[in-house]
């Protein structure tokens, strides 16, 4: 819309980024591939001035589509895929709502949930605008700016499911807190306006989905949440976040947790100490995984999928199931699960072990031009998408957009689904692939580990150890594999890595890492028949990286700095040259977008993070910070630990992931050579927009 | 004036403060309770106690005996002047309010020279220079004709209410400036004008006397001119702040860093400096610390006159502590600060001290201080405090149709979540609250400032833009079918083809239709109660207020604010409690009444 170069360019990048990939694990010279040779991304004209900020999609009948936005008007797109060699045509069906976080169709009615209601929007007259605007359940909400609300998706007896997010303290600006009843919670209401409180333990829960008959919900991280994830949710259910177990209690509520179940097992850490409340920050050790204290409690429900933060994006906002047909390609009956922050779309397989849901997460697509925020399948079979990043900033880079993937028809070699067995993993490909790479123990690699559980935004990984592989079995058809794994831990996420196995024409994978909850193992026959395999022990692991957390006191004497240098070098008797302090500013912005120094001055960097997610800063090389952003995802499930500061020559210096609140201070030598560098933030989705620009002048 | 910073969300610590005047200057309460402060007053102008005008009677005033208000009643236009105050002025601040008469015509002249229209300008779609609140031409005969008038300034928009309603109008004037040789050095300047309460003019230099100014020269101070000669006015609550007197500043300041969170009082009498400096003005940036410090000024501040000061503080995300000749101003608190002392003149001890140890803020540090005769003046240097945001705003306008939009609505400090604003393409806007059913603002102009909720993250409020009159939050009806109104229920609202929503409510299981629409000349608004079963009887409370004077034909006056006029439903009756009046109406299926301001 107002910038066509960016998402081009941000494809580039990625198509170079796969490249890279396939060049150090192919075996073969096979082309490289990328995501849009199958899955293309389409974009949607839209008239200039309808700020398209998508709250709420669904498809009519007809297949025209209804979206709704956060500035509250419904517009209808009529012949949304262009067909007939016509274009989309926009109508303005209803406006003046509260922003609008979801929306679904009903006998002919929209409906939707605005900040404070469940609205249904009909057109008695049939002259295509809505003019009865009909409240049919009003729930309370205290007027704080975080209190969204999202919904309904309907369960099969035609009852709807809303959530609401928590409210911030005014103080404490980064706890989660239920200011009226029923915020962070899920509610179940009927068309005529009865409500039930269903469920609780939600921070976010902007995505929201039906699956086979059940209610699944989608988390960010933030206070109490160290992942995304998604989770079915079941009646009474007590999901993680402890703000709306305030009203557990209550007569209606069908919650049996209590406030004192978790606080008296994990420390709030709420308490003011000698004046302001202190933000709570990540302290040593892995803590009380929610797991553990679910098995202490009842009525603790931990999540189905894990989505690893920052791999599979960092904020998720929707669940759609992917129709069990071949019309969107070979993952019929899986689920697509949105991110707003890194624009992009995961897939998920899930299977019931021992009557809990468990599954598995691949990256499907990525590169969409604003936050992913809602998805509806047309009735061509295409994925409508539609985006805003709401100010909060996203890899996209675009305010908002409306995207459509398309299926090419061709199949990509991917992981279909991975399924979890009594002795192992099996993996099943969408193509057959090639013997000796699929019974190659070098080929794989898997991880298990876990987030904290703690009153602390987010998490890093803990508790992480590699799992051996010792035996593997291909099936007849080639397309799958039986791994027989020693050391799986039940709850524990496990990162499968694929890197080697290559389909008959020697393609890797499109996406080569699944990350696999495994809340059961089931039981069953183990296997047999397999090959007997031992891991070389150099190959499965990525050379390691200084851990970027770890700061380097500056030496005494002179000579080249560290590249985060937090105390001021002993020769500099007369101080630094020049300080500056580097803020942020919201929408993934740095407060200051250019510093000035001299060649080889010394200089002292505070960077204070006023923001309310975690950002650093690098100082790299001209022309290179969006190399080092890539990098910096790359570094997968290690990126927390090592600050998101990829070990790369370009990166000169830097700070450590700073968490909101938070603030960091390094000495460093400007660069001799004059010129134009620049500065970046590599948290995940952040370094696209968050860059400024060090002049270093003679 | 001072206004509350605004804050949207958390992430911007916005420090905004807006100054109309220097608070606790050198006030004059123009005494209305004879013609004493005036200079020879001709017959026109009588001092009296209340004065009432009906909106559709032209050029009436009604006037009571008594002190307060000054009346203006041109019964022989020859013989009506204009009326001067004895005092002059230079740098002011006028405050007061006014009444004009239907289809009257008056003004202000700041100095004498330089005039504010005042105009019965109400229900006008577009207002010019000429109207209601302009700054009026300026004229020069040797110009051609149709060019004789040049310089005059319409109001940003028409910010006037009916007449016969007593409207507010705050003006902050800065003087021209003369060399010692009596040339002019800088041109006067309106700093600011609002007009019931809306900023209508705001930084606008006047390059000398407007049409009909007392003399065309141009002067260090003149006194304040009312207009008598065009029609029937009257003022009241007169207010002239001067501002003669010279800025506090500093002598000797020097500060100190300590590096280290202090978070008790006691703490920073043992300070241990790692750094000292001199400064002239109170700047952050001397430290080079990001968090857990303190910076301590001392030395001495020149206070010209006795009498009372206030100083406000900002200090973010940390301590402030401030002592002025040896009196705590701000004892050790945390954040921002704003209070008045009493000080003698001279050279008085200074002491101001922050002690910053919020992590999550970023350093700000100010003092401001205005007194007897002192414009408000910064103490800091101005890239001590942090800025505003300069994003661009957000405004809603209804085109072709009214305009619906739900938002919060912050309403006299409580925060509205079920608030929603209705704007007409006629420019008559309202906001009613959803959670009961109350009308509880109207206004005239332009519809909504959004900014708050869709820039950026946004807090969901939305602002109108126009000048509104706030009426009630409580719920209006108060019985339905004999027995007190009960539970409430929204239950939505139908629109029309003109986007006009008529609003569906429950008290006790009945249902109300509730539908609000400008009147057909689009100067008010008429709103249509009815119970959905009809015939159903109800009581509801039209207005509320300390005094409600009752007019002709089913109209009353609500503390001269604006009108009730019930069209349908019955005669209203006004009851008297606790000091306090309600106009109130039983009524049986439906009820009609217009809100005239």
């Amino acid at each position: 819309m107002f910038n066509k170069i960016f998402p081009k360019s941000h494809l580039l990048t990625i198509l170079a980024a796969i490249g890279s990939i396939t060049g150090t694990f192919a075996q073969n010279t096979a082309l490289p591939v990328s995501e849009s040779d199958y899955y293309p991304i389409v974009n949607l004209p839209v008239p200039e001035g309808i700020v398209m900020e998508v709250g709420g999609m669904v498809t009519l009948p007809n297949g025209s589509l209804a979206l709704g936005t956060r500035r509250g008007e419904v517009w209808i797109v009529e012949n949304p895929d262009g067909n007939y060699n016509g274009r989309p045509h926009y109508k303005k069906f209803a406006g003046g709502l509260h922003e609008i976080l979801g929306m679904a169709y009903q006998d002919g009615a929209l409906l939707t949930a605005q900040r404070g209601e469940l609205t249904r929007l009909t057109d008695t007259n049939m002259d295509g605008v809505a003019d009865k605007y009909e409240t049919i359940y009003s729930w309370p909400i205290s007027g704080h700016y975080h209190e969204y609300s999202y919904g309904p998706k309907f369960f099969p007896d035609g009852s709807m499911i809303v959530t609401g997010n928590v409210a911030f303290g005014d103080q404490e600006w980064w706890l989660g807190e239920s200011r009226v009843p029923w915020r962070g919670w899920a509610m179940r209401i009927t068309p005529d306006g009865k409500m039930e409180p269903f469920a609780t333990g939600m921070r976010s829960p902007c995505g929201i989905g039906i699956v086979d008959g059940e209610f699944f919900y989608a988390e960010n991280q933030g206070d109490w949440m160290g992942s995304g994830f998604i989770t079915h949710v079941a009646k009474g259910d007590f999901v993680g976040h402890p703000a709306g177990l305030r009203w557990a209690d209550r007569p209606e509520s069908p919650v049996t947790v209590r406030v004192d179940d978790i606080y008296s097992r994990v420390d709030p850490r709420s308490n003011p100490v000698g004046g302001p409340y202190v933000k709570p920050e990540n302290l040593p050790g892995r803590g009380t995984p929610l797991f553990e204290v679910a098995k202490e409690v009842k009525g603790i429900k931990t999540p189905s999928v894990w989505l690893p933060h920052g791999i599979l994006g960092i904020s998720t906002s929707d669940i759609l199931t992917i129709p069990d047909n071949q019309r969107f390609g070979p993952f019929g009956g899986q689920l697509l699960i949105g991110d707003q922050g890194q624009s992009k779309i995961a897939r998920v397989f899930l299977e019931k072990v021992k009557g809990q849901y468990q599954g598995g997460a691949v990256l499907f697509r990525e590169g969409f031009r604003s936050g992913v925020l809602r998805m509806s399948w047309g009735n061509d079979g295409s994925l409508y998408v539609g985006q805003t990043n709401r100010g909060w900033g996203s890899t996209g880079p675009d305010a908002y957009g409306l995207q459509r993937v398309v299926f090419t028809g061709k199949t990509p070699f991917e992981i279909q689904k991975v399924t979890a067995q009594p002795d192992g993993f099996e993996l099943e490909f969408t193509q057959p692939v090639a013997r000796e790479t699929a019974e190659d123990v070098n080929s794989y690699d898997i991880t298990g580990f876990i987030y904290k559980y703690h009153p602390v935004y987010g998490s890093p990984v803990v508790d992480d150890k590699n799992c051996a592989i010792t035996g593997i079995k291909l099936s007849a058809d080639g397309r799958k594999v039986r791994l027989l794994v020693t050391g799986l831990r039940e709850k524990y996420i496990h990162e499968i890595k694929v890197p080697g196995v290559t389909n008959t024409d020697g393609t890797p994978l499109l996406h080569a890492t699944a990350y696999y909850t495994l809340n059961a193992i089931p039981d069953g026959q183990k296997l047999t028949g397999y090959k007997a395999v031992k891991a070389t022990p150099a190959a499965a692991h990525a050379g390691h990286v200084v851990p970027a957390g770890t700061p380097v006191a500056a030496s005494p004497a002179a000579g080249t700095l560290a590249k985060r240098t937090t105390a001021q070098p002993g020769d500099w008797t007369s101080g630094p040259d020049q300080s500056f302090i580097i803020g942020t500013e919201p929408g993934l912005k740095f407060d200051k977008k250019e510093l000035t120094v001299k060649a080889g001055s010394r200089i002292k960097l505070t960077m204070t993070n006023t923001d309310d997610m975690p950002h650093n800063l690098l100082i790299v090389t001209s022309g290179s910070a969006n190399a080092v952003g890539d990098a910096a995802i790359k570094l997968g499930l290690k990126g927390n630990e090592l600050g998101y500061v990829p070990d790369l020559p370009s990166v000169l210096y830097h700070t450590q992931l700073i968490q909101p609140g938070g603030a960091d201070t390094i000495y460093f030598r400007a660069p001799a050579e004059p010129g134009k560098y620049t500065y970046v933030c590599t948290y995940p989705g952040h370094y696209f927009s968050m860059q400024g620009t060090l002049n270093v002048v003679p | 004036m001072y206004k509350k910073p605004v804050m949207i969300g958390r992430i911007l610590p916005l420090i905004g403060f807006v100054f109309l005047s220097g608070g606790a200057s050198l006030a004059q309460n123009i005494a209305l309770d004879n013609l004493q402060a005036f200079k020879s007053p001709t017959s026109n102008w009588q001092i009296v106690g209340n004065v009432t005008a009906d909106f559709r009677v032209k050029e009436q005033l009604r006037l009571q005996p008594g002190t307060g208000i000054l009346a203006n009643q041109p019964l022989d236009p020859k013989l009506a002047k204009d009326i001067y105050t004895l005092a002059e002025h230079g740098d002011a601040d006028i405050e007061l309010e006014f009444l004009m008469a239907k289809g009257s015509n008056s003004g202000i002249y700041l100095q004498g020279r330089y005039e504010i229209q005042l105009l019965d300008s109400w229900g006008k779609a577009s207002a010019g220079a000429g109207d209601c609140g302009g700054i009026y031409e300026r004229w020069e005969e040797s110009r051609p004709d149709g060019a004789k008038g040049y310089e005059g300034y319409a109001p940003r928009l028409n910010a006037s209410r009916a007449p016969g309603l007593w409207q507010q109008l705050r003006i902050s004037f800065q003087a021209p400036r003369f060399d010692a040789g009596g040339k002019k050095t800088e041109n006067a300047r309106i700093i600011r004008v609002q007009l019931n309460g809306l900023t209508i003019h705001e930084n606008v230099e006047l390059t000398g006397p407007t049409r009909g100014g007392m003399n065309n020269d141009e002067v260090a101070r003149g006194p304040l001119r009312f207009q008598g000669d065009h029609g029937p006015v009257a003022f009241r609550n007169l207010k002239i702040h001067t501002f003669d007197n010279p800025k506090p500043a500093f002598r000797q300041l020097t500060y100190e860093i300590h590096d280290g969170r202090v978070v008790k009082p006691e703490e920073l009498a043992s300070l241990k400096p790692v750094k000292k400096g001199d400064a002239t003005l109170i700047d952050h940036s001397v430290s080079n610390f990001s968090n857990n410090y303190v910076i301590r000024y001392t030395g001495k501040i020149t206070i010209p006159a006795p009498g009372k000061y206030r100083f406000r503080g900002i200090y973010s995300g940390g301590y402030g502590q401030l002592t002025v000749n040896n009196q705590t101003v701000f004892p050790f608190s945390w954040s921002n600060n704003s209070r008045e002392v009493e000080l003698p003149a001279g050279e008085l001890s200074f002491e101001y001290s922050y002690s910053k140890v919020n992590e999550g803020d970023r350093p700000s540090l100010g003092l401001l201080v205005e007194g007897p005769g002192i414009r408000t003046v910064a103490l800091h240097e101005p890239g001590s405090v942090r800025p505003s945001g300069s994003s661009n705003p957000i405004y809603l306008e209804p085109a072709r149709e009214a305009l619906i939009h739900r938002s919060f609505i912050d309403f006299n400090g409580q925060r509205l979540p079920y608030g929603v604003s209705v704007g007409d393409p006629s420019g008559i806007n309202y906001s009613l609250n959803l959670a009961n059913g109350a009308l509880i603002r109207t206004w005239r102009g332009d519809f909504l400032n959004v900014t708050p909720m869709w820039n950026d993250r946004g807090n969901g409020t939305s602002v109108p833009l126009g000048s509104p009159v706030d009426l009630a939050v409580a719920p209006q009806i108060t019985t339905v079918a004999g027995a007190p109104a009960g539970q409430y229920l929204f239950k939505g609202y139908q629109v029309d083809p003109g986007n006009h929503p008529a609003f569906l409510y429950e008290y006790n299981a009945t249902g109300f239709e509730d539908r609000i629409v400008p009147d057909d000349e689009q100067k008010y608004l008429v709103r249509t109660l009815k119970t959905v079963r009809a015939g159903t009887s109800f009581s509801f409370d039209l207005a509320k207020g300390k005094r409600i004077e009752t007019l002709p034909d089913n109209t009353f006056l609500i503390d001269g604010a604006y009108y009730i006029q019930v069209t349908q439903g019955g005669s209203p009756v006004v009851a008297e409690k606790d000091g306090s009046q309600t106009l109130s109406i039983q009524t049986s299926g439906s009820l009609s009444y217009a809100l005239i301001w």
